[in-house]
């Protein structure tokens, strides 16, 4: 979460919010399966070597597929969950998510369309490791999904709304009456 | 080299490149979609991507993609 400095277009940036490290887990663990695998194959290929030849290289073949599939896979996801990121400025929230390749999603909800604002953390994990999502308008719009300190975001979000709130009140007051 | 020239492995390895080529071409694709995004504009140079950490990743990936193409035959020809 970081915090910005001011546009030269009137629109501050508030925060950047990334996914959670908790997300990467799961690629990272789908890659280090495959590796102890793939090195279980070049053990089994060696010990194989002096029996069976066809068998050695079949064992070294079937650890090189293991990581063509599972190796690959892990580093298509870490690179599509970092490269997707949430941005939240005084006026708007904007949010990318990317598969590569294969999608390309991006929300931009005007704040003056939030009515109500949800935090949600499902799970022992979320509630240990402080991360979850936030869920606007009751799900009409596209949420917040799987942050880091969702409290503290929603916190934020909701004094710049009261911000916007008051900054309306104060400009709707100061209008002069139609002639 | 005899190694190097079994057509199991030369596939493998090919295919191997070839994902590893296609998944950098997309990370660089989505680098310059977001940068000229509404969100990249407003994140200006301070946030752009790649980030650190993805420039990172991806040497890892390459440099990882090479170990395992290479260790095999390289195994092959080191041992008896």
């Amino acid at each position: 979460m970081n915090d910005h400095t001011a546009s030269a277009t009137g629109e501050t940036p508030l925060l950047i919010l990334g996914n959670h490290w908790m997300q990467y887990a799961m690629p990272i663990l789908l890659m280090m399966t495959s590796w102890f695998l793939y090195v279980l194959c070049t053990v089994l290929s060696l010990a194989l070597m002096g029996w069976n030849h066809i068998a050695s290289i079949a064992a070294l073949i079937a650890g090189h597929a293991i990581l063509l599939f599972f190796h690959h896979a892990a580093f298509y996801q870490i690179f599509s969950l970092s490269t997707s990121r949430t941005f939240i400025t005084n006026k708007r929230i904007l949010g990318s998510k990317q598969r590569l390749w294969f999608s390309d999603d991006m929300m931009d909800v005007p704040l003056w369309k939030i009515r109500s604002m949800e935090v949600s953390k499902k799970g022992i994990v979320q509630h240990i490791f402080d991360y979850g999502s936030i869920i606007i308008n009751r799900g009409e719009l596209p949420g917040i999904h799987l942050i880091p300190h969702p409290n503290a975001v929603h916190a934020r979000i909701v004094s710049q709304l009261q911000e916007l709130q008051s900054n309306f009140g104060t400009a709707s007051t100061h209008t002069p009456p139609p002639a | 080299m005899q190694f190097f020239l079994s057509p199991w492995f030369m596939a493998l390895s090919t295919a191997s490149l070839i994902v590893m080529g296609l998944e950098l071409w997309g990370l660089l694709r989505a680098c310059k979609r977001h940068n000229t995004s509404p969100m990249g504009i407003l994140c200006g140079k301070s946030a752009c991507f790649p980030t650190r950490a993805i420039t990172l990743a991806a040497i890892g990936y390459v440099l990882l993609t090479m170990l395992y193409l290479l260790l095999p035959p390289l195994l092959h020809a080191a041992l008896p």
